[in-house]
């Protein structure tokens, strides 16, 4: 299964991850563990529904690829921390609800 | 030092065996607030979305063949015990008429998913196995079938 944010704060055996990005994500989302838990895992999701993660592998490598994919596009995203693309699509649509 | 004395987790170990299960928290300093324990419709959000690590045939099965497996099977129990378990397999292949049962409503229905069910499974599974006959072949990296990290050197690049 998709990792859990708060079990990527630590070094984790498993799923290599950038330092410092699970907690670094949760700031970016105001310290809002719910909303930033369900951004990850959309954000793994279509990572997993990529053509980044190979058709060949098994499901422990897919979802290991997945996690390293996305916790590095998004921690390298901007300059000045993380970039959650889901945020941005929702403040996008919200924005054209507006009148 | 151990660090559940050392204030670094909030709250105390639990042991299990050999095992010292330490409880999810982050360490003061963070800058975070502590995370929420899982609430069960999140837990299934993301054995849901986690279900994209799956591919091919076991994907499709895991997220478009258990719910019609599922629903299938409601409606054939719902008619097994309305108008018996015999009519109903009969009704579901053909070989009886859903207007000869008890409830020829409900038997209409099943007798039409039997209708489509049927060919589209053995259909689906001859598919799958010349598909796979085709196309399992090279989609995998040499190296990766050699075991080995480097790439296999192609003729004529080479020095």
């Amino acid at each position: 299964m998709i990792p859990l944010l708060r079990d990527l704060c630590f070094a984790h055996r498993e799923f290599r991850v950038p330092d410092g990005f699970a907690v670094s994500f949760i700031r970016h989302h105001d310290n809002d563990w719910e909303q930033a838990e369900k951004h990850w895992e959309y954000s793994v999701r279509r990572v997993l529904d990529s053509k980044d993660v190979p058709t060949w592998v098994s499901t422990g490598q897919a979802m290991r690829i997945a996690v390293a994919g996305a916790s590095t596009l998004l921690h390298e995203a901007g300059e000045n921390g993380p970039v959650c693309f889901i945020c941005v699509e929702e403040a996008h649509k919200s924005g054209r609800r507006r009148p | 030092m151990n660090p559940a004395s050392s204030g670094v987790f909030r709250s105390r170990p639990v042991t299990s065996g050999y095992l010292v299960l330490m409880p999810p928290s982050v360490p003061p300093g963070f800058g975070v607030p502590p995370p929420p324990r899982e609430r069960i419709r999140h837990r299934l959000r993301r054995w849901w979305l986690s279900l994209g690590a799956h591919h091919g045939v076991r994907y499709w099965m895991w997220t478009r063949g258990l719910p019609i497996m599922v629903a299938v099977g409601a409606l054939f129990g719902a008619n097994g015990l309305v108008i018996g378990w015999r009519t109903a397999y009969d009704v579901t292949l053909g070989i009886t008429s859903p207007a000869d049962t008890a409830l020829p409503v409900l038997a209409w229905f099943l007798s039409i998913v039997g209708w489509l069910l049927v060919p589209a499974a053995v259909g689906g599974v001859a598919g799958f196995m010349v598909s796979h006959a085709i196309t399992s072949r090279r989609t995998r990296p040499a190296e990766e079938l050699l075991g080995k990290s480097e790439p296999v050197p192609v003729e004529g690049e080479a020095g």
